[in-house]
């Protein structure tokens, strides 16, 4: 980088020193900002160190497109290595597996299926909310237990 | 009732009858049953008791998950009976 940089300078400079003999008064009125001096002062003629920065800058360019490529140059591996994945993964991820968890898994024990007591059918009141029920109406899947109290 | 709270799948019924609809309404206040999971009614009629054959109270009667008679006793309910049944 800085080899490069002197010798952008350099070339730069040399550009400049070739071209101090044959350019004339209104060339570098043009490249220069407007400064109150003489139309013959030698000092005009020599470049500024903005100039030369100016001058300078393609080869800087020049220099860092130099390392552009080699940025470019990183990545097509990265996205071949991306591009060889799914190739690695294909083979062991194989679809057997897949169905292997649920047949692996632990059968559910299978529901109890409750037979329903047959109650009679007689009118009875509901204590919960005092509405008329049917007996036959209150009967439920399951084990049942009847209980006959009376309040004394 | 613990019962009712240990067998979440035990459908329990009480069958009240004799007295008044006020009193039985008192019985399931004072008892607190109203609260646990268990369907309370009444019958001013005695029908439901006469068509199992009770005479007197208490009794309970048990059934199985299939349906079938376990138990039809007179007497307070025997929990561990029942828990032996189920």
């Amino acid at each position: 980088m800085r080899r490069t940089r002197f010798a952008a300078a350099f070339l730069a400079l040399a550009f400049v020193g070739s071209a101090c003999g044959g350019a004339s008064s209104e060339t570098v009125a043009a490249d220069q900002p407007e400064v109150d001096r003489p139309a013959n002062d030698p000092v005009a003629d020599l470049p500024t160190p903005e100039n030369t920065a100016t001058n300078a800058q393609p080869a800087d360019e020049a220099a860092e497109s130099d390392t552009e490529p080699i940025a470019v140059a990183t990545t097509p591996p990265v996205t071949a290595t991306d591009t060889d994945e799914p190739a690695v993964l294909q083979p062991t991820a194989p679809p057997a597996e897949e169905a292997s968890p649920t047949a692996d898994a632990p059968e559910e024990p299978a529901p109890v299926a409750y037979a329903t007591v047959e109650l009679p059918s007689a009118p009875v009141i509901d204590l919960a909310n005092g509405a008329e029920a049917d007996l036959a109406d209150l009967a439920e899947p399951g084990p049942t237990l009847l209980w006959f109290w009376a309040p004394h | 009732m613990q019962l009712a709270l240990n067998f979440p799948d035990l459908n329990i019924i009480g069958l009240g009858a004799q007295d008044s609809l006020a009193e039985a309404n008192e019985f399931v206040t004072l008892t607190g049953t109203t609260a646990a999971p268990i369907t309370m009614v009444w019958d001013p009629s005695f029908d439901t008791w006469r068509s199992f054959g009770i005479r007197s109270q208490p009794y309970w009667i048990l059934y199985d998950g299939q349906g079938e008679l376990v138990s039809s006793s007179p007497g307070a309910i025997d929990f561990e009976a029942v828990t032996a049944a189920l």
